[in-house]
């Protein structure tokens, strides 16, 4: 076993072997606590107590906070999920464990696992954050075994994380067993790019009580989108008009830098605007000759009279697009007509604008950057409960998709 | 009197607004309150529920009266411009700033950057700087003339017209204490601000006003004072702003002891022996030794800040976490605090005054010889004191606090000291060296939250010695929480009143400290000198020793 200090403050340990050992792993994360000077004698766990320097402790302090498992195949998701784990400052998982099945990785032994001791830099005041990180590297075809070292393996009483940042996760049997395991994962469902089948499978995350907490970074991008939008109905004058809308016009980018598709973008702010005013699905989307897909869905005013609302989702073919969403327009005709429309910059800009029947044009620039994907993890990480409002606006999208 | 708590459930779904809107009429003082339950915007919004990080207010105006002093410079608007940057504040936000100072908007706009670069923690850049800029105004006038209010009126009007903010308006008085009665006055004459008691229109326009402390300089004066906003804004609209509360560490506490079972059984006078409250500062007046000269560290700290920690400490789990329900049990308990009187206080409060000395390396300079000082000055610059609460939990458990500034260094904190156990077995086994379990809370710097047992040292003979438990803010959550500034600005905005303070709750406390004001003036108390750098008067230590205790070095 080799072990060194990096100029990151990071202990790590590594070794290959032919049988696993969760032991072994524990007992070096116990020594390299130990190297950091932690309390050898005090406390259940290593590093849950502080204690003062004359009986043998450190200046170590510690509150555990949870688990975080991700899984890669592929040694680029390796680095970004380990380079996205040392920029976290928000909530810091105390545990993550990577599963590294990339086919590419040249190995003497059937398991090559590395135990790591992370130190973020202090600034200022701040103090010192420590994190453990367990990466298991295997061929993909042991991979079956994997889900059985998530328990073994887990720091106990905390709530257990799983980040799938890649989009192979439906149908996959490694995610099928892990989510059994996890309180709450964490997907994104741009990385699913236009595949509507696929998108639809999401739906049977959320059908199983026993089912961990689902939570997705599309529908962390689309948190300004969903707040400029539901500014423009806090004026009393215009939350009249939310039952008059007509039409939904939304673009989005069929392919974006980062191969993923802004379509899942698209048809979560359907799902979101449908499931809280209480649009009705009658038929699932049918593809437009120009491209993109429509769809009508039914709304009724509180009469029970039935109005038609014509959804249009458009591509944006720009090459290399950065956004997921392009604009959405909102068209409310009749005594509260009006037109409510962001558009995605080609900067970090939304430019919102409306028109009402009583109101007269506006329009403004909000400053509104794309978060990070260690800021949608942050955020991520921070949710324990299910989000209500996002499960419903799953369930009408995906009821949308054709079957 | 009696406390009648209506309770209406909120019909908003989400969380972030699902402030629970209650009434009370319960007044210590002799006043009827109408209430203070918060306008919760957005409430009828479909598309609002759920949205989570971001609890957005309506589109307001916020009306900044001193807008070229200190505090809006250093706190004010960096505050607000890392509101804009971290949360979107909604459309139409915007600030208007009421000064003397002959600017115009792009010269007030210009001062406001320097401040923003200086004191936001979001970084500043052009684009996000004009974005920022583009919703503050400036209006120059005297806070005593009716024509500024005129202006002010047409321009808000303006404001409201181009930026759509719909006549929303949050006053901020961020003056000399002297000028809060006339700037009221007028903005009730001049019908910029009008009273909306509880039955108001909701849908309809707020506006709402934040008042710095002081609130007063003694129990008459606070009375009158909240007499002249009384006489413009109902309670519900009055947001008397205490940064203290708005600190992370403040509001843990309520966390610590209602949301887990483990300490609030112990929490009361069978376990806890004392407790102590710290609020230390390193600094000492620092130009403002006019003002001080009037205060003292009681007014200036034992009134508000340090009486907030006691009451947060001390009171009953509300049933709500609502702003009447919180605040309701915290003005309980401040009625239950015994304040020394007559001869007792001498015995159970500590005056001092700092002299020249050495804090953190730097020679300083006596409190005396500091700018705006009278020579032969009286005014305390530190103060150990002893309270006692008379009820069921607390009977019997004194509460030391004490502040004071030119101490060694900078600290905030509460110290739950338990007893003893009642009987050491170790003791048969060799000499132990046990101190009592200590929960203490930091509220600055380092927030966190520790406790103190007792374990065995490795080894084959029995030998104790206390450890510490720790919890660091910083270290389990990474990044620190929004400024307090940041919290309370929003919350006022929102109409959550939970962390300000409520009149009974302002004058409850000065009716504490009223009957220590005039003891010292009537019995006269020694103010007893001090070396800047140490932890207070000799006396001090003497007042804890007598009882067999000792002061805690935080």
């Amino acid at each position: 076993m080799a072990q060194k200090m990096t100029p990151e403050q990071v202990l790590h340990t590594s070794w290959d072997t032919d049988t696993l050992d969760t032991g072994a792993i524990h007992d070096e994360l116990n020594r390299l606590w130990a190297e950091v000077g932690g309390p050898r004698h005090a406390g259940q766990a290593p590093g849950e107590v502080v204690a003062d320097s004359y009986i043998g402790g450190g200046e170590l302090m510690r509150a555990n906070t949870l688990n975080l498992i991700a899984v890669a195949d592929d040694e680029d998701i390796v680095n970004m999920i380990r380079s996205t784990l040392s920029q976290l400052s928000d909530f810091l998982p105390s545990r993550t464990i990577i599963f590294n099945t990339s086919p590419e990785v040249k190995r003497n032994k059937t398991w090559h696992v590395e135990v790591q001791l992370n130190e973020s830099v202090a600034t200022g005041d701040s103090p010192v954050l420590r994190f453990e990180t367990i990466t298991i590297t295997v061929d993909p075809k042991m991979a079956g075994y994997l889900a059985s070292l998530v328990s073994p393996l887990l720091i106990s009483e905390l709530p257990t994380f799983l980040w799938w940042p890649t989009g192979d996760f439906v149908g996959n049997s490694l995610f099928t067993d892990i989510v059994e395991i996890v309180d709450r994962l964490v997907v994104d469902s741009a990385r699913l790019g236009n595949d509507a089948r696929a998108i639809a499978q999401m739906r049977t995350l959320l059908d199983d009580e026993d089912d961990p907490r689902l939570g997705d970074f599309t529908w962390i991008r689309l948190q300004p989108w969903r707040q400029l939008i539901a500014q423009f109905f806090d004026p009393a004058e215009t939350q009249e008009s939310l039952d008059e809308i007509a039409q939904l016009n939304i673009s989005y980018a069929q392919h974006r830098e980062d191969n993923g598709s802004g379509f899942a973008a698209a048809l979560l702010i359907v799902g979101w605007l449908g499931s809280r005013l209480g649009w009705e699905a009658i038929e699932p989307f049918e593809p437009r000759k120009a491209g993109g897909w429509t769809v009508p869905l039914i709304a009724r005013n509180k009469a029970g009279k039935a109005r038609d609302i014509q959804v249009r989702l458009t591509p944006d073919f720009s090459p290399h697009a950065r956004f997921a969403l392009r604009n959405v327009e909102i068209v409310a005709v009749g005594d509260h007509s009006g037109v409510f429309s962001i558009t995605r910059t080609d900067k970090d800009d939304l430019i919102t604008s409306s028109e009402t029947a009583h109101a007269p044009y506006v329009s403004r620039m909000v400053y509104s950057r794309r978060p990070s994907t260690v800021e949608m993890l942050g955020d991520e990480l921070q949710q324990f409960s299910a989000d209500p409002v996002f499960e419903d606006a799953i369930r009408l999208a995906t009821r949308l998709l054709p079957a | 009197m009696s406390d009648q708590n209506r309770l209406r459930p909120s019909t908003a779904t989400n969380y972030d607004f699902a402030v629970d809107s209650s009434a009370v009429s319960a007044d210590h003082v002799g006043h009827q309150f109408d209430g203070t339950d918060p306008v919760v915007e957005q409430q009828t919004n479909p598309l609002r529920a759920g949205l989570r990080l971001e609890r957005v207010p309506a589109p307001c105006v916020m009306v900044i009266f001193g807008v070229t002093g200190d505090l809006t410079a250093r706190k004010l608007m960096p505050a607000l411009y890392d509101l804009t940057i971290g949360h979107p504040l909604p459309e139409g936000f915007s600030i208007v700033g009421v000064s003397h100072r002959p600017w115009s908007d792009d010269e007030f706009r210009q001062e406001m950057r320097k401040a923003v670069e200086e004191g936001a923690r979001a970084p500043v850049t052009n684009e996000s700087w004009e974005l920022f800029a583009k919703g503050l105004f400036y209006v120059r006038g005297d806070f005593e003339a009716e024509e500024t209010y005129t202006d002010l009126k047409a321009r808000l009007e303006q404001v409201d017209t181009e930026r759509r903010a719909h006549g929303n308006r949050l006053f901020y008085l961020a003056t000399s204490p002297k000028y809060y009665s006339p700037i009221i006055k007028h903005l009730g004459a001049s019908e910029l601000a009008r009273r909306q008691d509880i039955y108001y229109d909701q849908t309809g326009s707020w506006n709402r006003i934040v008042i710095e402390k002081p609130f007063g300089h003694d129990v008459a004066s606070a009375r009158a004072l909240n007499a002249d906003i009384g006489a413009v804004f109902s309670e519900r609209q009055i947001y008397r702003i205490d940064h203290y509360l708005g600190k992370e560490t403040v509001q843990n506490v309520l966390a610590f002891r209602f949301a887990n079972t483990l300490f609030e059984p112990v929490w009361n006078r069978q376990y806890v022996d004392h407790v102590q409250i710290t609020v230390a500062e390193s600094i000492g007046v620092e130009g403002r030794g006019g003002y001080y000269e009037d205060a003292g560290a009681l007014r200036d700290m034992v009134q508000s800040h340090i009486l907030q920690l006691l009451s947060v400490i001390a009171m009953e789990p509300p049933a709500l976490f609502n702003g009447n329900a919180l605040r309701d049990e915290k003005v309980k308990v401040l009625r239950a605090v015994e304040p020394p009187m007559g001869d007792e206080l001498r015995a159970r409060t500590v005056r001092g005054q700092y002299e020249e000395g050495y804090v953190a390396g730097r020679a300083v300079e006596a409190y005396r010889d500091e700018k705006g000082v009278r020579p032969g000055s009286r005014t305390e610059t530190y103060i150990a004191m002893e309270l006692g609460i008379d009820n069921w939990r607390w009977a019997g458990v004194p509460f030391y606090l004490r502040t004071g500034k030119r101490l060694p260094r900078r600290v905030s904190e509460i110290a739950i000291q338990f007893k003893q156990v009642p009987h050491l077995m170790f003791q048969s086994v060799g000499e132990v060296d046990l101190s009592p379990n200590v929960i203490s809370m930091r509220i600055q710097p380092d927030e966190g939250i520790a406790l103190k047992f007792a374990a065995k040292v490795p080894g084959p003979t029995t030998q104790l010695r206390p450890v510490r438990m720790d919890f660091q803010y910083g270290s389990s959550f990474g990044e620190a929480g929004p400024d307090a500034y940041e919290r309370l600005l929003l919350d006022a905005m929102l109409g959550d009143p939970t962390l300000f303070a409520r009149r009974d709750e302002v004058e409850t406390a000065w009716s504490l400290m009223q009957p220590i004001l005039d003891g010292w003036e009537t019995h006269g108390q020694p103010v007893y000198p001090y070396e800047s750098g140490s932890w207070g008067p000799s006396k001090a230590d003497t007042m804890l020793r007598r009882a067999g205790r000792e002061w805690r070095k935080p």
